[in-house]
């Protein structure tokens, strides 16, 4: 399973992107990536999450998630919109990219 | 122009202040209604300032901050942790957020007149440490919340500091509110880059007063403190050098324009509202570079009125440069040096004003005593001489 995500915005507006391949990760964090997903019920959320709000400095998310059996599915989303299991996997996951870069 | 009431007009405003402060309880209820609402035309906040004692007795003003721990998850406010007068708390997250939403306020206030983000006092909230490793600061409407940046790192890999480090980012965050009770520009293309801008204008002038340093000793650095030196850069943007802030392997490169020919069109970032900050924010510099001196005193007076009585939802670029450059010459006289550097402020960024003569209609006048009719003359008296800068809806 193929997970990518991309921030832009936020005060520094600079876009962050990360992708992973589960297996190519360690199982714990696999399964931890999978576990999300499915209580976030990904493949069943709108594509649209975005909520309309005042403010301003907000993060806004695009997460794309293509599973094993060739689903794929993208889901748009901004720091008023973002349901907690997306936000801990988009932190997990450009976290993850950001240390394979490093190297 | 405003319109008023032709009844409040009939009894002159001091004529209602000696009925809110001698007449029955009923009388005093009328008059002050009256008088607020006589006083709700932009512009006359004196006449509000003198009845607020009374009118406004329920309402604190003046300088009021509450600063939260939101204990790194995503609830808001979240706890209490130092109020208005509270000592130090040792967390400095907690006491960087206080006293930065101070030092912004006390611009406001003691140089632009401004009682807070809306005008009227309004409690300054502020949530600190959101979320963990958030590399982040934003207004969410009502709120400036604050992340800790990668302070759960080891040390060898954070990128950011946490985001209360840096003064102007403060003071950045905060005048989001302002610009949401003035000009209210949406956060899209040019007006959200302006929304932006006016951020990095007023935070950079919260961080030079508080340093007393003049537009020639300010580095024009927006967020110097919030990237380690694992970054390469010095800061996230430069209002003297768009494009220059950082150019790293993991950050990318600032991607900021210093001039119109280099506008990025793009849909990230809410059509590059932080991208396209850059051309504004470097005719704001120039602007006070010219001029020299404090960048609040002249720069920033032309910036202020620009956002609270001149621009509108939609402006852009080219409106935000038509009403500094008409201001200017309003506040300071039609070719003056002031409005002379707003002019190579923006024509150094590509932006062309005051090369045509302006077919508006010159400032709105003060109106002159008429025998008998009380109401203007009065309330004519107690305007601040700026006051008379009317909001000039586009046709």
């Amino acid at each position: 399973m193929r997970i990518h995500v991309v921030r832009s915005g936020g005060f520094s507006g600079i876009r962050m992107e990360g992708e992973v391949d589960t297996g190519r990760l360690p199982e714990s964090v696999a399964e931890e990536l999978r576990t999300l997903l499915t209580e976030a019920n990904f493949f069943a959320l709108p594509s649209d999450l975005t909520t309309l709000t005042r403010g301003a400095d907000q993060f806004n998310y695009e997460v794309t998630v293509e599973d094993d059996s060739g689903q794929v599915h993208t889901v748009t989303t901004n720091e008023a919109g973002i349901p907690p299991e997306l936000r801990a996997l988009a932190h997990t996951v450009l976290r993850g990219s950001r240390t394979q870069s490093d190297e | 122009m405003h319109t008023r009431h032709p009844i409040e007009c009939i009894v002159p405003p001091y004529v209602l202040r000696s009925i809110q402060a001698n007449g029955t309880p009923a009388q005093q209820v009328w008059a002050m209604r009256t008088l607020t609402n006589s006083a709700q035309f932009r512009g006359q906040r004196q006449v509000l300032a003198e009845i607020a004692p009374l009118a406004l007795a329920p309402r604190v003003v003046g300088k009021r901050r509450m600063i939260y721990d939101a204990e790194h998850g995503f609830i808001l406010p979240g706890r209490l942790v130092r109020s208005e007068g509270d000592p130090p708390t040792g967390d400095p997250a907690v006491d960087e957020a206080y006293d930065g939403s101070g030092h912004t306020y006390d611009l406001f206030s003691e140089i632009f007149g401004r009682d807070s983000i809306d005008g009227r006092g309004l409690q300054l909230d502020s949530t600190v440490h959101y979320q963990s490793s958030y590399d982040n600061a934003f207004w969410n409407g009502q709120q400036m919340v604050y992340g800790d940046g990668d302070e759960d790192l080891p040390p060898a890999e954070r990128l950011f500091n946490r985001f209360t480090l840096s003064l102007d980012v403060i003071g950045h965050e905060l005048t989001h509110g302002v610009t949401q009770y003035e000009a209210r520009l949406v956060y899209w293309n040019q007006p959200g880059a302006l929304n932006e801008s006016f951020s990095d204008v007023f935070g950079i002038l919260t961080r030079q007063r508080a340093l007393n340093q003049t537009a020639a000793e300010s580095d024009w650095l927006i967020g110097a403190e919030l990237l380690t030196s694992n970054v390469n850069g010095k800061a996230i943007r430069s209002m003297a050098e768009p494009g220059t802030a950082y150019n790293d392997p993991i950050l990318g490169r600032d991607p900021q324009p210093g001039h119109m020919n280099d506008y990025v069109n793009t849909f990230d970032d809410n059509g590059g509202v932080h991208i396209n900050s850059g051309i504004p924010n470097r005719a704001f510099y120039i602007t006070a570079r010219e001029l020299g001196g404090f960048a609040w005193e002249r720069a920033g007076q032309i910036w202020y009125y620009a956002l609270r009585d001149r621009l509108q939802p939609q402006s852009n670029f080219q409106d935000a440069a038509t009403a500094t450059y008409e201001l200017a010459g309003e506040l300071y006289g039609s070719g003056s040096l002031e409005q002379q550097a707003v002019r190579t402020g923006w024509a150094e960024v590509g932006i062309t004003v005051g090369e045509v003569p302006q077919p508006e209609p010159g400032p709105v006048p003060i109106p002159q005593p008429v025998p008998g009719k009380g109401c203007l003359p009065v309330a004519a008296s107690v305007l601040d001489p700026v006051l008379r800068l009317g909001r000039r809806r586009s046709s």
